[in-house]
């Protein structure tokens, strides 16, 4: 007996209620949604110690929920955040409706504004080592001020570099920074600074916070386990199927016909509560009925589904 | 015995739903017989779906000619009729939006089947027979998801079966060609019969339910068994009487569509990836052919207990069973008191009608079928000259 194929694609789908911080604005963007994206506003909580003008800033976020963490009974949820680290604008006079930049886990990119153009640093390595400060990088004749990125040294911490005609570098600005995760924190100025030496510089610097420490409350989560009825039904060749689990169980999601024989083992591992989608394609099926089997746990729950061609 | 009925000799009236060939052997030892479930089957229970149910009925007539015509050989011929209807219950009508119902609809399959078949015995006894076959299934009162035209989800088939069955009674051939008796008691001999069955099932048409172009073939599958008795026998009646008979079965199918992923299909020849060495007499099963087993074993054709197992393509569950044979209740009274069962109208019961009881249950540890059971009464008449 040849069986027929099926074509599976996934989704999931969460519902829960955001408790942890910093990340309370979550709870704006409920239903949690692995692979969605949200932008929202924030002000940045920096503390302007220059003596020139550094703003504290404020603007958007986005965020994007990039997976279920692994917790037994709640939900949790990994989220990236991409946001504006640190904006600052020397020189009103200058545009400061740059655009920040999109950085992956292990990267950040610094974008320097100058009054004609801008210039763009980031990594090329996953693994950048942060050496020293010096040299001083001073790659245009015109730039008084150059930030190079760098990748965490033992205690996690990058620093962003100045570069000035004196002899003294200093560091205006550090990020944590966790290889493979990204930027996880900063801000913390270890000055002296030197009076003016950012003065003709308008810069931006993104970066990128991964944490898996959002964890829902549980309030908006489904009761129980519920298989719900496949859409459409009678189908052809697509269906949709629909299933809810309160907690973090192993599931077995299948198909089978009336024999009872199974046609398609659609899922079977580890699921975090929520509702889930799965889209079946019955092309390589004939006409009839099966019937969809979902267990979770001890609970076992059977849908009816007619495919006719 | 592991749903081989196929290549077993059986008198169940449902038996030429699985082989046509079964009604030509039948007939020649037996004139009528009648078999419905008792009650419909609530069909894989673990589903927990109401209505969802199985049940099926035969009648089956025929008789043998050879008396009639002074024939050297017996020479029987039969026709039945056979229902099968499974219920699939009640079903949850939605639209591409969501899971929200919209409506209900209930599903149906029936197969009614005419047999006719022809049995030869000349030292073995053969049974050929074809099921003419007429498929109805209701799946849906509409294909589209709205219900608002594209007609009903229905569909119609013609389809044939062929089957063949042999039963080779070895030790009692041996015994004939030797021309010496083998009875180790005065009426009582050991036996030894030999079966085989075959056969082609569902060959026809596509099936066509909304879209032509995407007509389904017919489930076309090609079976075949062999299984092996043995025991001890009494031949002081009218009949031989197993007093005695362990059975073991072993039978292999193949579902013969090849489908591809463009959702085209076709039919293989002969037995498909059904290998008869392999699969059949080696027991071994692959990831093709679907393997059943069975035993049984039969205490005076009174009591019979059996068991067994299915090991194919997402499907393995196992068998259980037993029958309860009036006549050979009544022929064992017979036996232990030959005044009673001889001179009385239990006797002449016992020498013309049987009624049997059947009762079957699967177990499976993967398979939803698990939990399912059916029970079947079944009569017979035979022994009547005309």
């Amino acid at each position: 007996m040849r069986l027929g194929a099926i074509v599976i694609t996934a989704q999931v789908y969460l519902a829960g209620t955001v408790s942890a911080t910093p990340l309370d604005s979550l709870v704006d963007f409920l239903p949690l949604h692995v692979g969605n994206t949200w932008t929202y506003s924030y002000t940045a909580k920096v503390v302007d110690q220059l003596p020139f003008t550094v703003l504290n800033d404020s603007g958007t976020s986005l965020l994007s929920i990039v997976g279920v963490a692994a917790d037994q009974d709640t939900a949790s949820w990994t989220v990236r955040e991409r946001k504006v680290i640190r904006r600052h604008f020397s020189n009103p006079a200058i545009p400061s409706d740059t655009s920040y930049s999109i950085v992956d886990s292990t990267t950040f990119t610094l974008i320097e504004v100058l009054s004609d153009r801008h210039r763009i640093y980031r990594t090329d390595s996953e693994t950048p080592i942060w050496t020293s400060v010096v040299p001083w990088f001073q790659d245009l004749s015109d730039t008084t001020c150059i930030f190079r990125y760098a990748a965490a040294n033992d205690s996690g911490i990058v620093r962003l570099g100045t570069h000035s005609s004196s002899p003294y570098p200093r560091y205006v600005y550090t990020v944590s920074f966790q290889n493979g995760v990204g930027v996880i924190g900063g801000s913390t100025f270890t000055g002296p600074y030197i009076t003016g030496l950012l003065e003709s510089v308008n810069y931006t610097l993104t970066g990128e916070a991964i944490t898996s420490s959002v964890r829902g409350d549980g309030s908006d989560l489904p009761e129980g386990v519920r298989l719900l009825q496949n859409y459409p039904n009678p189908f052809n060749p697509t269906t949709t199927i629909r299933y809810t689990i309160p907690r973090r169980s192993h599931i077995t999601l299948a198909i089978y016909n009336p024999l009872g024989q199974l046609i398609s083992m659609l899922l079977n591992g580890d699921e975090g509560p929520g509702e889930h989608a799965v889209t079946i394609d019955g092309t390589g099926l004939a006409s009839g009925v099966y019937f969809c089997r979902l267990q979770a746990g001890s609970v076992v729950q059977t849908r009816s589904m007619v495919l006719i061609r | 015995m592991g749903g081989t009925s196929a290549s077993q000799p059986t008198r169940d009236a449902l038996a030429p739903i699985s082989n046509p060939g079964q009604l030509g052997y039948f007939t020649l030892d037996n004139i009528f017989s009648a078999s419905t479930y008792t009650p419909r089957t609530a069909w894989l229970p673990q589903y927990n779906i109401d209505g969802l149910t199985y049940g099926t009925k035969a009648v089956n007539i025929g008789y043998n000619v050879r008396d009639l015509f002074s024939l050297p050989f017996s020479l029987s011929a039969g026709v039945g009729y056979s229902e099968v209807r499974i219920d699939m219950g009640t079903f949850t009508l939605t639209n591409s939006s969501g899971p929200t119902p919209i409506g209900t609809f209930n599903s149906n399959e029936t197969s009614e089947s005419i047999c006719a078949a022809v049995g030869v015995e000349y030292y073995a006894k053969i049974g050929v027979g074809l099921n003419f076959k007429r498929i109805a299934s209701n799946l849906s009162p509409t294909v589209t998801e709205q219900g608002d035209g594209g007609g009903p989800g229905t569909a119609h088939a013609s389809a044939t079966d062929i089957g063949v069955l042999i039963d080779l009674p070895v030790a009692r051939v041996a015994s004939q060609l030797a021309g010496t008796s083998i009875d180790i008691a005065p009426n009582i001999a050991p036996f030894l019969d030999l079966s085989f069955g075959y056969v082609k099932a569902n060959v026809g048409d596509k099936v066509v339910y909304d879209d032509e172009a995407q007509a389904d073939p017919l489930p076309r599958t090609a079976i075949a068994g062999l299984g092996v008795e043995f025991g001890v026998s009494s031949h002081a009646g009218p009949s031989e009487w197993k007093l005695a008979s362990f059975r073991l079965a072993r039978q292999a199918d193949d579902l013969l569509i090849v489908r591809y992923a463009s959702g085209s299909s076709n039919y293989q020849s002969g037995l498909g990836d059904l290998k008869f060495v392999d699969n059949v007499i080696l027991g071994k099963a692959n990831d093709k052919a679907t393997l059943r087993k069975g035993w049984q074993v039969g205490v005076a054709e009174f009591l019979y207990i059996r068991g067994g197992s299915v090991n194919g393509p997402g499907l393995v569950y196992s068998t259980s069973g037993y029958s309860i044979c009036l006549g050979g209740l009544l022929t064992l009274v017979g036996f232990v008191s030959p005044s009673l069962g001889k001179e009385s109208w239990l006797g002449f019961v016992g020498d013309h009608f049987d009624i049997q009881y059947h009762s079957c249950e699967y177990g499976s540890t993967t398979s939803p079928i698990s939990g399912t059971s059916s029970a079947a009464l079944n009569l017979v008449v035979k022994g009547f000259a005309f």
